[in-house]
């Protein structure tokens, strides 16, 4: 025996064609003892009539005539907005051909612009190597210059040096050499 | 056009085809217009909806898959827009809440704010019906109407509505109890004595 909930739900069920296998004996059964679920049966059967006979206005035909012009210029404003889509979506050089010619004018103008930079670098370039030679040149001619005045300075120490020297030594020959006559030129040379 | 299936011409939809459009609306026009009716009970209201759901439905075009049939795509559209403009509603209709929380008080303040109620239990039980149906929940009207109004299966309006089977099926043994209780005060009316069930029997 069901309940009267699931006698309710499987009456609904059954008066809308969902009803499975065995649904209408098992409620049949139970709605023989319930006269509660017998009234729900009825309202249920009595209400939907009445629903049902509640008679419905036809649509006012206008609505069509409102409606179509509607979707038509939709159509349109849509169709538009496509084309511009699709321009939007065109190259930029495309859409505005004088920017062509500006674009190419611009670029010839960037290569002569940077053509003669280039010539008067390397210009400038040539000029300054050729002044470093110069530079370099006389740095060396200088250096030989004050490598020359040192190498003298050196022998003319070294030179005073030696006389200074010589002098010494000739004093000291003088002073331990006993008094003997002066030698003869032919002495002096070994002879 | 009328050779073509509704999935065909949703495919010619999808191209800008304006006639497949038009076909469409022929087809499915007064369906959703009824539908409409059936939940908010007001031939002009249901017509600007009408309306509004076949120019979403025009708009998204290009966003419709064919994966399910068009019956339940429209129909969808059509749920997510009436739920759309209920929300709305919502802040400016207390009438609304009442109606979700207390269906009985729904069909009070119903009475309290249209004088004519009581006229039209006595004279018109249809429109009774009507106003008991637009006092339901919204989530019970959705599924009373796509299943009564629009006679769609079980599987269909959960499609529509992005719910188990099983939940719409609760819901719609939820929406006919709600509806006994809110025709309860009118049942000798609109339902018809029934001598051998007192009341207390029916509410257990």
């Amino acid at each position: 025996m069901i309940s009267c909930e699931e006698c309710q739900k499987k009456l609904v069920a059954i008066f809308d064609n969902e009803g499975c296998d065995g649904d209408e004996e098992l409620t049949n059964a139970h709605l023989r003892d319930c006269p509660a679920c017998r009234a729900f049966q009825e309202d249920m059967v009595k209400i939907r009539q009445q629903f049902v006979s509640v008679p419905v206005p036809s649509l006012s035909p206008t609505v069509a005539q409102e409606l179509i012009p509607a979707a038509q210029a939709d159509r349109q404003q849509s169709k538009s907005l496509r084309r511009n889509r699709n321009v939007s979506r065109q190259p930029l050089l495309l859409r505005f051909p004088r920017l062509t010619w500006a674009c190419s004018l611009a670029g010839l103008f960037l290569i002569v612009i940077s053509w003669l930079a280039c010539f008067l670098l390397v210009r400038e370039t040539a000029s300054l190597r050729q002044e470093l030679q110069v530079a370099r040149r006389e740095v060396a001619v200088a250096q030989a210059e004050k490598q020359l005045k040192e190498a003298q300075e050196r022998q003319q120490k070294a030179i005073s040096a030696l006389y200074f020297r010589m002098q010494e030594l000739e004093q000291r020959v003088d002073r331990s050499a006993p008094q003997r006559p002066a030698f003869l030129p032919a002495e002096r040379n070994g002879l | 056009m009328t050779d073509y299936t509704d999935e065909e011409l949703m495919s010619f939809v999808r191209n800008q085809d304006v006639s497949a459009f038009e076909e469409l609306f022929h087809r499915y026009g007064q369906r959703v217009f009824a539908f409409f009716y059936r939940l908010v009970r007001n031939a002009e209201q249901a017509r600007d909806y009408t309306q509004e759901t076949f120019l979403r439905l025009w708009r998204g075009r290009e966003r419709y898959a064919q994966k399910g049939r068009f019956s339940t795509y429209i129909f969808q559209i059509a749920k997510n827009h009436f739920l759309h403009e209920h929300q709305k509603r919502k802040h400016r209709i207390a009438f609304e809440h009442a109606s979700a929380d207390n269906p009985q008080g729904a069909l009070e303040t119903a009475n309290s704010r249209d004088n004519a109620y009581k006229e039209a239990v006595a004279n018109e039980i249809q429109s009774a019906i009507s106003k008991a149906v637009t006092s339901l929940p919204e989530i019970h009207r959705l599924v009373y109407v796509l299943s009564e109004e629009q006679r769609l299966s079980y599987k269909e309006i959960a499609e529509i509505l992005g719910c188990p089977v099983g939940t719409v099926s609760s819901r719609k043994v939820e929406a006919v109890r709600k509806l006994r209780k809110l025709l309860e005060p009118l049942r000798d009316e609109v339902l018809g004595k029934d001598p051998q069930v007192n009341n207390s029997e029916v509410e257990k």
